[in-house]
């Protein structure tokens, strides 16, 4: 086999340190859930995240939804939340997102919850 | 050795792509339609009889590096063992590819490449003894542009691919070298985009499992012996997508007797340099955005 410019171990043993294009790994509210109004909205990704190129918007029934600005959790940049404006009436609300990590990728999705 | 087995057997390894609110895996019959800085070491392959008639076992590697973000180039070799008959290195396999388009809403993008399979690249080689280039067109549609009354059908992804192989002599030993038009799809659905997208799975392993089936098939079209036969496989299988690296292991079902008898296996290990090495290998050599 020819041999590669570089260490298939090392790779293997970098893994742990690298960064990646973040995906979501879970949400609050949950994708796809059904809870009581929330106050803020965060989604916890794979990898680290710059809260100043990155962004949550909400939209629901009655239109947009006034959020704050997105920011990270104190000590662990792959939680990214916003602050609810205003309480959410009974509904399905859809949250769109984007992410850049902190290695410049980019992604984007978007999910639903519903306020009981 | 028959180019067609040669196409059916040598499972070069292929890149992941990320285009909107979709990342293609990396596929094993067929390429995906994006370009990135990937390594795939190993790809394995088993088939109980290939096209010939002959128990085969395969092993390979491919490397891609991204010259500008949306333009790399490939090499990827390996070696056939042929039971009975002993092993041998596969051609030296050559590729330049360009992402041309991406729409994001639409999780809808394209490339357009070309293959160059070089002839004789070792002496007792299991290839070729003439090159043969491949120009080829990828292509990859999420289905998350459908409205959310259908929701679950979003993590659907479809990838396609099509080829023309056009060997640069036309007779070897008296025998001819023929024309073979290559085409292939794969059916995926997402987990990680269940999760991302559709709702949430608790289960760390499962959201990360991507079900999928490939299919690929090729026909002599010009300069060929006998009766023309699309040859051709059909992989059920699955993906393991980490946020660094793939694991896939598909089966190996031939679609004829002409494509091989029995069901075998094949296996890829990929990493993704670009997310692995950001700051080096995994960056473009010109117009990184870092």
């Amino acid at each position: 086999m020819t041999r590669l410019p570089f260490s298939f171990a090392a790779l293997i043993a970098m893994s742990g340190a690298a960064f990646a294009h973040a995906q979501l790994e879970s949400a609050s509210p949950p994708v796809g859930g059904t809870v009581d109004p929330p106050a803020q909205i965060s989604i916890t990704f794979s990898e680290g995240v710059e809260a100043k190129f990155s962004g949550i918007a909400v939209s629901g029934p009655a239109g947009a939804v006034p959020v704050g600005k997105p920011s990270v959790a104190p000590g662990d940049n792959k939680v990214l939340s916003v602050k609810v404006g205003k309480k959410l009436a009974p509904g399905t609300y859809t949250v769109k997102w984007h992410a850049v990590s902190v290695d410049t990728h980019h992604t984007q999705g978007d999910f639903d919850f519903t306020v009981k | 050795m028959a180019l067609v087995v040669a196409l059916l057997t040598a499972h070069p390894a292929f890149a992941h792509a990320v285009c909107g609110s979709r990342i293609f895996p990396a596929t094993l019959g067929i390429d995906d339609p994006g370009v990135g800085d990937e390594v795939a070491l190993p790809t394995v392959t088993y088939l109980p009889t290939n096209g010939d008639g002959v128990n085969e076992a395969d092993v390979s590697f491919s490397y891609t590096k991204t010259i500008f973000p949306n333009f790399g180039l490939s090499i990827s070799d390996g070696a056939t063992f042929l039971n009975g008959q002993g092993w041998g290195r596969d051609d030296l396999q050559l590729n330049a590819k360009d992402n041309f388009f991406c729409i994001p809403e639409m999780e809808f993008m394209g490339s357009i490449g070309v293959t160059a399979d070089i002839g004789k690249t070792y002496t007792n080689g299991m290839g070729n003894d003439f090159n043969t280039y491949s120009p080829t067109i990828d292509a990859g549609i999420g289905f998350g542009g459908l409205p959310k009354s259908l929701n679950f059908l979003r993590p659907f992804a479809i990838t396609a691919e099509a080829s023309e192989d056009v060997p640069d002599r036309l007779f070897t030993d008296g025998g001819p070298n023929s024309y073979n038009f290559n085409w292939g799809f794969t059916v995926q659905y997402s987990l990680p985009y269940f999760n991302s997208n559709v709702g949430q799975i608790d289960n760390a392993f499962v959201k990360h499992l991507i079900p999928i089936t490939e299919f690929t098939f090729s026909r002599p079209v010009f300069n060929y012996a006998g009766p023309a036969v699309t040859t051709g496989t059909i992989q059920p299988g699955v993906i393991y997508a980490a946020s660094t690296w793939q694991f896939a292991l598909e089966a190996v079902l031939p679609l004829n007797s002409a494509s091989g008898r029995g069901v075998g296996v094949v296996g890829e290990l990929h990493l993704y340099l670009d997310d692995l090495m950001p700051d080096t290998l995994g960056r473009p050599i010109f117009g990184a955005n870092k």
